[in-house]
């Protein structure tokens, strides 16, 4: 068999049936479960109709590269077959190994599922897995030859180029059923803005208001109320003259419902925004801190490098005047951030996953360097006020990711706590969020002194962002909070985030608040939690309240009073699916110095921790058999919170 | 040497991963248990089987219509 001339028709077809029925259902596959976990199956459809449809692009791309790879070697001298070969090649090669992986991958996970074996693979033993893979792959090429592989390949695909166009056309049909909203222009800064002067305009007009949230910092680690703070000085020296809350308390242990608590002040079993990839319940989008600042007439910017953390990820997009990812050097996410551009599908998810390759090649290229820079996000806020001018309120949410994993700290502040030598590379840490055994904890300390050098950095960006706000005259009058989504583990068998722990580095995160003009700190014990931001700077900037929101103002305390005590609720549920009775996950409540860890599961007795925090900070003894009338108590506040968040799901549900 | 240190290790480590690692876990659910197999199925049979199913819908043809399939056995590609 031969194999016919690489034009670009030709090589199109083959690559756009290779993309269409090989290698995105390879991808797709094995997610599908979980994407049916946070959408409908009309919008899974659609989500995958368009993906289909953006399999074009890379089938373009691929096909234009072999075209003029043969066209390149028929100018040096090749000949005719020698030319088709290269043509070929060059187009399907990366398909064919990206699909190997996704199908190896894609076993891997199935005999795993199915025999419910967790197996752990070494670094070492999969490279010898793909050794043996290469091995058998090479003795292919030896036996058959690489043309008629090639041939056959080519031939194969061509027969099934009818079926990838009708495949195409579903897709399109899809995508047509529920058209994705698009999201690629801006609100227009109103035309007064620049040249009306902040004097002009301070007294007439709300304060700016500056929310400020940094990925992945721990409260313990931050140590933001102590003003000798050795990580973050720059943090403690503004908490001098703000609220700092030392019982600030996460919704759950990573980014995607935290910071849809922050937004909406409803908990994670309100929002349903409970899975890495979720969005909130369409039922809660209109419920947003930014929507009833607009209302009042503040410009509403979103800035972060972190796609979880943006307004495009978790659908409430329409509440924002500009929703801006900053820049990151990973092509993973780069991709993902493009096609943000389509705020309320989860294609981001889905690219994501088909090109997964592209972490690894990512983990490589940096070597020593984190993709991550609080810096570049920093300016870009910087940049965004200057396009803005001073005659609105701006309400700017600039979330950053370092010191989020990888803990690769800059040369500034690298080797401060764990001296050269360790722990330099990418590739020299331990995976993200897993769960470790207790021979590990020392290399996980060093871990941790690495992610405390991060802090440090962080810190120093921070501080400079504060002294470009005060050198451009909007730091003293402005509102300016900081804060983070989750904490961050270095204990308790897990590094990293996210999972079913709630343990206190996971979910106690700092919190520094300064009202315009405030000058005397104070530092606040009480536990207080993530859902009460929204309806705090709501009460504070004098808007309307949220009116389902499941926090409460800190007004109160803010201003030196009291607020009577008040449980504070934490959770994970990332096994709960949005369409299934309420059953699934793991429930913090911390009233006082209790703390109830609850564990609930269909078809399994309630299991509960209790812990008391001001005497076992580690959460190490567990009193719950010591004290069972004071778990009844936490876990009937906890059932009843329940039943009204089942109750709610229910009616949005029926809407 | 060390350009071809990192694509060697580029090549074998290059596995899927999932950007910023975050784990779904409720992929590998039950729908992937079922479909996981049926796809390895179909493409199998396509690789495999191709000419032997091809075969039988010629002979279904003739025998229903009496006369030579439109396609002759040479027009199947792949072979």
């Amino acid at each position: 068999m031969t194999l016919p001339p690489a034009s670009l028709g030709r090589l199109l077809g083959a690559a756009l049936a290779a993309c269409v029925l090989l290698w995105l259902p390879l991808a797709v596959i094995p997610i599908l479960d979980g994407l049916l976990f946070v959408a409908s199956l009309r919008e899974v459809a659609r989500d995958l109709g368009l993906l289909t449809l953006l399999a074009l692009v890379p089938a373009t791309l691929l096909a234009l590269l072999g075209w003029a790879a043969q066209a390149l070697s028929g100018a040096l001298g090749a000949r005719a077959p020698s030319r088709a070969f290269i043509g070929w090649a060059v187009t399907l090669a990366p398909l064919a190994w990206d699909s190997a992986w996704q199908g190896v991958r894609m076993l891997w996970h199935w005999s795993r599922s199915v025999t419910g074996v967790e197996a752990s693979v070494s670094q070492g033993m999969r490279m010898l897995a793909v050794g043996v893979l290469l091995a058998a792959f090479a003795l292919l090429l030896w036996r058959v030859r690489p043309a008629p592989l090639l041939a056959r390949c080519v031939a194969a695909l061509a027969s099934l180029r009818g079926a990838s166009l009708a495949v195409m056309a579903l897709a399109l049909l899809a995508v047509l059923q529920r058209p994705p909203a698009l999201l690629w222009r801006e609100d227009p800064i109103p035309a007064a803005s620049a040249a009306t002067s902040a004097a002009t305009t301070a007294a007439a007009r709300g304060p700016d208001i500056f929310l400020i949230s940094i990925d992945a910092l721990a409260a313990a680690d931050a140590d933001a109320c102590n003003p000798q703070s050795a990580q973050m000085p720059r943090l403690a020296a503004l908490a001098q003259r703000s609220s700092c809350f030392s019982r600030f308390y996460a919704a759950s242990n990573f980014t995607t419902p935290t910071a849809s608590t922050m937004e909406s002040g409803l908990l994670p079993w309100t929002h349903f925004a409970t899975q890495p990839e979720a969005k909130m319940l369409d039922t809660t989008r209109g419920h947003m801190l930014a929507a009833r600042l607009r209302e009042q007439g503040w410009r509403t910017h979103s800035i972060t490098d972190n796609p979880l953390a943006s307004p495009r990820h978790r659908g409430s997009f329409a509440a924002w005047s500009s929703s801006e990812m900053a820049r990151n050097t990973l092509y993973a996410n780069w991709v993902r951030q493009v096609l943000t551009v389509f705020p309320d599908t989860g294609l981001p998810r889905l690219a994501a996953t088909a090109l997964g390759f592209l972490g690894a090649f990512d983990k490589v290229r940096h070597g020593t360097t984190s993709p991550y820079a609080s810096e570049r996000s920093y300016v870009a806020v910087l940049q965004r006020l200057a396009r803005e001018g001073r005659s609105a309120p701006q309400f700017v949410w600039v979330h950053t990711l370092p010191p989020h994993s990888p803990y690769l700290p800059p040369p500034s502040t690298r080797h401060r706590l764990l001296p050269p030598g360790e722990l330099e590379r990418w590739s020299d840490m331990l995976p993200d969020n897993i769960e470790y055994a207790p021979a590990l904890q020392p290399l996980v300390d060093k871990h941790r002194l690495r992610y405390r050098e991060s802090i440090m950095a962080a810190d120093a960006a921070l501080g400079e962002f504060l002294d470009e706000l005060q050198r451009q005259g909007r730091l003293d009058g402005a509102l300016i909070v900081i804060s983070a989504d989750h904490g961050e583990s270095f204990e308790q068998g897990l590094i990293g985030h996210a999972g079913p722990r709630l343990h206190d580095v996971l979910i106690r995160v700092p919190l520094v608040l300064k009202l315009p003009g405030q000058q005397v700190g104070r530092v606040i014990g009480q536990p207080v939690s993530q859902a009460d931001l929204a309806p705090t700077l709501l009460d504070m900037a004098g808007a309307p309240p949220l009116p389902r929101a499941e926090g409460r103002s800190l007004r109160a305390l803010l201003e030196g009073g009291a607020l009577p005590p008040a449980p504070v609720f934490s959770m994970t549920m990332e096994r709960q699916s949005r369409f299934r009775p309420l059953s699934s996950g793991r429930f913090a409540v911390i009233d006082g110095d209790d703390k109830l860890v609850s564990e609930r599961q269909p078809g399994a007795p309630v299991q509960d921790q209790l812990f008391d925090l001001r005497a076992d900070p580690g959460e190490q003894r567990d009193l719950a058999a010591q004290r069972p009338e004071r778990v009844a108590a936490l876990r009937a506040l906890l059932d009843a919170r329940l039943g009204a968040a089942e109750a709610a799901r229910l009616a949005a549900q029926a809407r | 040497m060390r350009l071809l240190a990192r694509v060697l290790f580029f090549v074998l480590a290059a596995g899927p991963l999932p950007a910023l690692a975050y784990i779904d876990p409720n992929a590998g659910g039950l729908l992937f248990q079922l479909l996981a197999p049926l796809f390895v199925a179909i493409v199998g049979g396509w690789l495999f089987l191709r000419r032997w199913i091809a075969d039988a819908a010629r002979r279904l043809w003739r025998r229903i219509t009496g006369r030579a399939s439109p396609s002759g056995p040479n027009d199947e590609v792949g072979e």
